[in-house]
């Protein structure tokens, strides 16, 4: 199956990845080049076969509910790239025109 | 003292021969000659190191210290979390991250005694059977500086195979500790998936990503396993499986019988590769090993399978890379869509995206069935087969690389070859078994490794075989010559 730089700016749309025009054709011959090799799992006959999500059999065990760690907020802020007041900072979202906040 | 192993540091340290502040000392000097050439490490501490080393030192001289390994150095891969030091998974969008906490990993090591001298490098996000993706550039082979050390583990590979640190820390998703180890001539064990706790270890694929252990003989990667192995409270996916004392059971080991499944030695294996393989073959028998060949062939459809159902969870978990609460952020977004974006683009190197970019194509609407859904068909069919031919043999047998390490740049161009690199070691992680890989040989001067693959939760059994092995020949006695790049012996 051929994959368009078209396709691929689909895609990174679609993961929110930011892309030039020269990535994109690369990349289109790249998935290209992958899903064609991707299409030989078809060879085998798996009708009949249930989909395995996770090699892991067991039952997940159910710890009792008791707080296990203290609050991390501060920690976790701490590395964040743009923080206020104690909130993430993030380009204005409602109203506004979409401004920039920073 | 470099080419120590870590038990014999162990024992050094033990009976006063040396202490561990001169063993971190010696070690730390080791890094500052060879590392330029080879690129192992991305972060070094030092200071750290050597505080931990004299803590050690001044317990056990009140004999207070925790285990055999308070005080012996290691290295974490730099994809487990350590606290209050930056850890980067190789990619500029982690490159100032310094977690809050510690991996399981790490924090079991720590109190084992052991000294972490630093972080080492790996391809970016564990994608990678080169090391070439790193963000901090490539690692470089210790036998020849012109070649790849494998990956995603390389640096870790590399740092025991050169003498750097006599144990690393490795996660393998579809290869990353045994095919590096194998191309470095160590020892590498990617325990059953859930033996150890993935807590605070950065997620790639989570249904196949395990931590695991590189040494330079399996009695050491025994020792280390019994500390790190286990349940977590902070993995639910951790298996609640009785650990054993590996070391006392590596000896006595029972009647073998291994299968040779015959994919493994036919489609695209190297001849030299081949050659050496089928004296181990021989060795084994020798030991009192019977063997036995086996026909699996939906062995053909793991590497197919693995770049739907990887992909597909890369592109899930590495969503959480957005620019806002950790990690990269671009410079003046012009709106969110354009901090998600930008973030992203700038933050992510070109496999990680090429990755993200297959999984969110299988993963997409109309494409689910045909692609995501088949692909765990194909994984439920690998993981019967090799689970009815497990039960026929005590392990199997494999090369486990198809060849040898190959030069840097040589296939970083093209995935599909690269990613034939695993061809060996992916069924192995889509069935969720343990597998060990060995140094066997050498083929135009470079290692050779043989992997062995065994049951659910049976790294006891693997770790008996391989060290029988190891106890009847020398080829993880063999080491690179360093002097040929780093001006010292």
């Amino acid at each position: 199956m051929e994959i368009s730089s078209r396709d691929i700016a689909h895609l990174a749309h679609l993961a929110r990845v930011a892309m030039d025009d020269d990535q994109n054709e690369s990349l289109a011959h790249d998935l290209t080049q992958i899903m064609g090799m991707v299409e030989h799992m078809r060879e085998m006959d798996s009708s009949g076969i249930e989909p395995l999500v996770h090699t892991q059999t067991a039952e997940q065990r159910m710890r009792a509910d008791e707080v296990a760690w203290r609050n991390m907020r501060e920690e976790a802020l701490v590395i964040a790239p743009m923080v206020e007041k104690g909130y993430y900072l993030v380009p204005q979202v409602i109203g506004g025109g979409g401004g920039n906040t920073e | 003292m470099h080419w120590l192993t870590m038990m014999e540091m162990a024992r050094g340290l033990e009976s006063r021969e040396f202490s561990a502040t001169e063993l971190v000392e010696h070690l730390l000097s080791r890094v500052a000659f060879v590392d330029g050439s080879l690129n192992s490490f991305i972060t070094m501490d030092r200071e750290r190191a050597l505080i931990d080393a004299a803590h050690w030192d001044e317990a056990r001289s009140r004999n207070q210290h925790p285990s055999p390994l308070a005080g012996v150095p290691m290295a974490h891969k730099d994809i487990f979390c350590t606290k209050n030091q930056r850890t980067t998974c190789a990619s500029r969008m982690l490159e100032d991250f310094v977690p809050p906490y510690n991996a399981t990993v790490v924090e079991r090591l720590a109190e084992a005694g052991m000294v972490c001298l630093g972080k080492t490098n790996m391809d970016e996000f564990a994608m990678g059977s080169s090391n070439e993706t790193s963000y901090f550039g490539p690692v470089r082979n210790p036998w020849d500086i012109t070649r790849v050390p494998g990956g995603s583990s390389g640096g870790s590979a590399a740092a025991v195979a050169a003498g750097l640190v006599p144990l690393a820390t490795g996660t393998d998703t579809g290869g990353s500790i045994r095919q590096p180890a194998a191309l470095c001539g160590i020892s590498g064990l990617k325990p059953t998936y859930g033996r150890v706790s993935r807590w605070g270890m950065v997620a790639y694929a989570s249904s196949l990503d395990q931590a695991g252990l590189m040494a330079r003989s399996v009695e050491d990667i025994a020792c280390a396993l019994s500390y790190i192995a286990g349940f977590d409270d902070f993995d639910s996916t951790s298996a609640d499986e009785a650990v054993g004392d590996y070391i006392r059971m590596l000896d006595a080991p029972g009647k073998m019988k291994a299968g040779l499944p015959k994919q493994f030695f036919s489609d695209g294996i190297d001849a030299g590769v081949a050659a050496v393989m089928g004296k181990a073959v021989d060795a084994l028998r020798a030991l009192g090993i019977e063997t036995v060949e086996l026909d699996i062939p939906e062995l053909r459809y793991a590497i197919p399978a693995y770049y739907v159902i990887a992909p597909a969870e890369a592109s899930s978990n590495l969503a959480r890379y957005d620019g806002v609460r950790f990690g990269h952020r671009c410079d003046t977004p012009a709106d969110l869509e354009d901090l998600y974006k930008r973030s992203r683009g700038e933050g992510f190197g070109v496999e990680v995206q090429r990755r993200i970019l297959v999984g969110t194509y299988v993963l997409s609407h109309g494409y689910y069935d045909a692609y995501y859904l088949t692909a765990q068909k194909v994984r439920h069919s690998i993981r019967r087969a090799l689970k009815q031919a497990l039960a026929q043999v005590d392990f199997l047998v494999a090369p486990t690389a198809p060849e040898v390490a190959f030069p840097l740049g040589s296939r970083n161009l093209d995935p599909v070859a690269m990613y034939m690199s695993d061809i060996c070691t992916i069924a192995v992680n889509l069935a969720g078994l343990p597998a060990l890989s060995l140094p066997v040989g050498f083929s135009s001067g470079l290692p050779v490794g043989m992997q062995l693959i065994g049951d659910d939760f049976d790294e006891a059994g693997l770790l008996q075989a391989g060290h029988l092995y190891q106890k009847n020949t020398a080829w993880h006695r063999h080491h690179p010559d360093v002097a040929t790049y780093s001006g010292v012996e």
